[in-house]
């Protein structure tokens, strides 16, 4: 198993925003994730990356076996942990090339691998920037800095591609996107797809499903997973809302 | 009752006067006796005055013991140092090169004593006519002791491509020493010049060095000016920087201040014609207890022309840094475009910026802007580097590295971009 939830609970400046949440992701799954706003979706993501801003109190996350709680952020990366921010964090001065290629050579140390020599480095840039279509003037630039909402998006799923993680979770991505960059970037998401990886997407909205379709759609509600089902159950909800499940646990 | 230092310095004066005045001509001596006289009517400026409060002038100069000595041998190498370049070596405020070189298109650089004697229609007009005195006594100081300094000179209508490095070098051996180097450019009309001015420190003990720049840019000259400074964390450095330029002229600089015990910078750019144009980019770091402090000012005295700086401070353990800036546009210099930017950056709670942008408008159609920033390392983007597997420590560092090149990044002279880019690396990973 990729990924192991147990009962997880949080707090955010003393406030409980997970209270127990249960999820178990294989490899070769895609998961997505749904709920009304201030559900807890991207607080659940954040705690996964290990966002210090969020404080466990309580629970367990194994990740390929080991303790995840126990591990920095950096660490969790490294071992292959994605997250796709909801809003990617512009860096002025710190140019796409100079940021991509310090974290990839991480990644493949963390893999026993020797670190990219700059001409493989390159290469490597120019051909996952296709994966995403992305501008690879942008990857001169510096991080996200001017970039267009769009731009930012795509632009996580090429560091995506890059990276190729073991799990990535997909924090909203399809978020202020029109129809042609979410086509784009769903496809990039696709083809990232490997029997051996997973994705878990956490979304709005039934339409990115469309394009990346899942495996299981859990609906988080007040921190829990008050219903997991298949892909149906994504439509079902695009028609008739969350009030029939939120009714049903009241 | 300890001595006064103004006492001590005139003292100092009397002391050496034969040694400081050997080999001038007497259009130079004969000012250093007017500048001794009107020093002895100052006190040197303390944390009590205004331009001075957060660089107590008086109790930094008051340990200065003696003048420092051209050393007996070569002391070794500036971190500067570029083989191949155009040089001028002053060490310990001497010319370390006999005589001035003379290029075939009229371009002269050298000793600056040398050119007092051998080209004075050339220097006597301009020598010490930017520095205003009573503004400076630091530079009325430099004016009095200056024993030697770099001198460059490019007639009208010519240019010179290559960089010409002014590597000025303290070695120290004992305590107490103080230096007086000082530089003179003379751009002609049409003419362009890139020069690289660089302070470093490579003695046993600490130097304090009290700097004049004088820069003359004629109608259309383009001038660009590439500083930087490495001292010991115990040396003292003054610097007055001053330019004068004429219409049409465009001056660039970029200053890359890594380190002093504690650094002054007095800048006084003053365009002079229409259309003139000035840009400097700077940027200091300051950790331990070290202190700098940076005074810039920009004079608009004729319509039409601009100037644009940035200075960036970089503060952490129990450092100071401080900005003022002054911004000053003549009641006729209409169409005077200017902008002013203080952005810093404080790593630790216990190192203090103090920033003050200031404006000073005569012309009613003008546009000035200015703004500072005082802020920490971005913790969003250290958790977005963070995810991406980089370490914290290389987070925060890439960080840096970005605020630092924003600046480096002006300086058009490839091979000290990068060596300034290296060294700024460098100071990073000590910070």
């Amino acid at each position: 198993m990729l990924l192991e939830v147990k009962d997880l609970q949080c707090m955010v400046d003393g406030k409980p925003i997970l209270k127990g949440i249960n999820l178990q992701v294989n490899e070769g799954e895609v998961h997505a994730i749904m709920g009304p706003n201030g559900s807890g979706k991207s607080t659940f993501a954040s705690v996964l990356a290990g966002n210090p801003r969020y404080e466990v109190t309580g629970g367990s996350i194994l990740y390929r076996g080991e303790d995840l709680l126990e591990m920095d952020i950096e660490q969790r990366a490294r071992a292959g942990l994605f997250l796709g921010f909801q809003y990617p964090v512009e860096i002025p001065g710190v140019s796409m090339a100079n940021f991509m290629r310090m974290a990839v050579n991480e990644r493949r140390a963390f893999l026993g691998e020797e670190p990219l020599a700059a001409g493989e480095f390159l290469r490597l840039m120019k051909q996952k920037a296709k994966v995403v279509e992305i501008d690879s003037q942008l990857t001169g630039r510096a991080v996200n800095e001017g970039y267009s909402g769009g731009e930012k998006k795509k632009n996580e799923i090429f560091q995506m591609a890059m990276l190729e993680p073991k799990l990535a979770i997909l924090d909203e991505t399809d978020s202020g996107l029109d129809i042609d960059a979410l086509r784009i970037v769903a496809n990039g998401v696709n083809q990232l797809r490997r029997p051996d990886n997973a994705t878990i997407v956490i979304t709005h909205y039934q339409r990115l499903l469309d394009y990346i379709v899942p495996d299981y759609v859990h609906v988080l509600y007040k921190g829990r997973i008050i219903e997991s089902g298949d892909k149906t159950l994504a439509l079902k909800l695009e028609e008739q809302g969350y009030d029939w499940l939120i009714n049903d646990i009241a | 009752m300890p001595e006064r230092i103004e006492t001590r310095l005139s003292e100092l004066y009397v002391e050496n006067f034969e040694r400081i005045m050997q080999g001038w001509p007497s259009y130079i001596n004969s000012q250093r006796r007017e500048l001794m006289e009107s020093f002895a009517l100052h006190c040197l400026p303390g944390s009590a005055d205004e331009e001075y409060r957060h660089f107590d002038l008086q109790k930094l100069l008051s340990g200065v013991t003696s003048l420092s000595r051209p050393g007996p041998e070569p002391s070794g190498e500036s971190p500067f140092y570029i083989p191949g370049n155009r040089s001028i070596v002053l060490e310990n405020g001497r010319c370390a090169q006999e005589g001035l070189v003379r290029l075939h298109n009229g371009v002269v650089y050298g000793s600056l004593l040398m050119a007092a004697v051998q080209m004075p229609e050339v220097v006597h007009p301009y020598y010490n006519t930017s520095v205003d005195i009573a503004d400076d006594v630091a530079a009325m100081l430099c004016g009095a002791f200056c024993q030697d300094g770099a001198f460059v000179y490019i007639p009208d209508g010519y240019g010179l491509d290559e960089l010409i490095h002014i590597d000025i070098r303290y070695a120290a051996d004992g305590s107490g020493e103080i230096c007086f180097p000082r530089i003179l450019i003379v751009a002609g009309e049409g003419a362009s010049v890139n020069v690289a001015v660089t302070h470093s420190d490579i003695g046993f003990a600490p130097v304090t060095s009290c700097h004049v720049r004088e820069i003359f840019a004629g109608k259309r000259a383009k001038v660009e000016v590439t500083e930087g400074v490495s001292m010991r964390e115990d040396s003292i450095l003054i610097q007055g920087c001053y330019s004068n330029q004429q219409e049409g002229s465009v001056s660039a600089g970029t200053a890359l201040w890594l380190r002093a015990g504690a650094m002054r910078v007095n800048s006084l750019a003053a365009l002079s014609g229409r259309d003139a144009q000035t840009t400097l980019y700077g940027l200091y770091f300051a950790n331990g207890r070290q202190l700098c402090d940076i005074n810039m000012k920009v004079k608009h005295n004729e319509p039409d022309c601009r100037s644009y700086e940035v200075i960036k401070g970089v503060v952490s353990q129990e450092a100071t840094g401080a900005f003022t800036g002054m911004v000053y546009v003549a009641p006729d210099a209409q169409k005077t475009s200017a902008l002013q930017q203080s952005r810093n950056l404080q790593l630790s709670n216990s190192s203090q910026i103090y920033t003050e942008p200031r404006l000073e408008i005569y012309a009613d159609d003008v546009k000035c802007s200015h703004g500072a920033t005082v802020g920490q390392l971005d913790d969003q983007a250290i958790y977005y580097m963070r995810q991406r597997g980089i370490s914290e420590p290389d987070a925060k560092r890439l960080q840096l590295r970005g605020f630092v090149n924003d600046i480096i990044s002006h300086c058009s002279a490839e091979q000290m971009c990068k060596r300034l880019s290296e060294l700024a690396e460098e100071r990073i990973s000590n910070l």
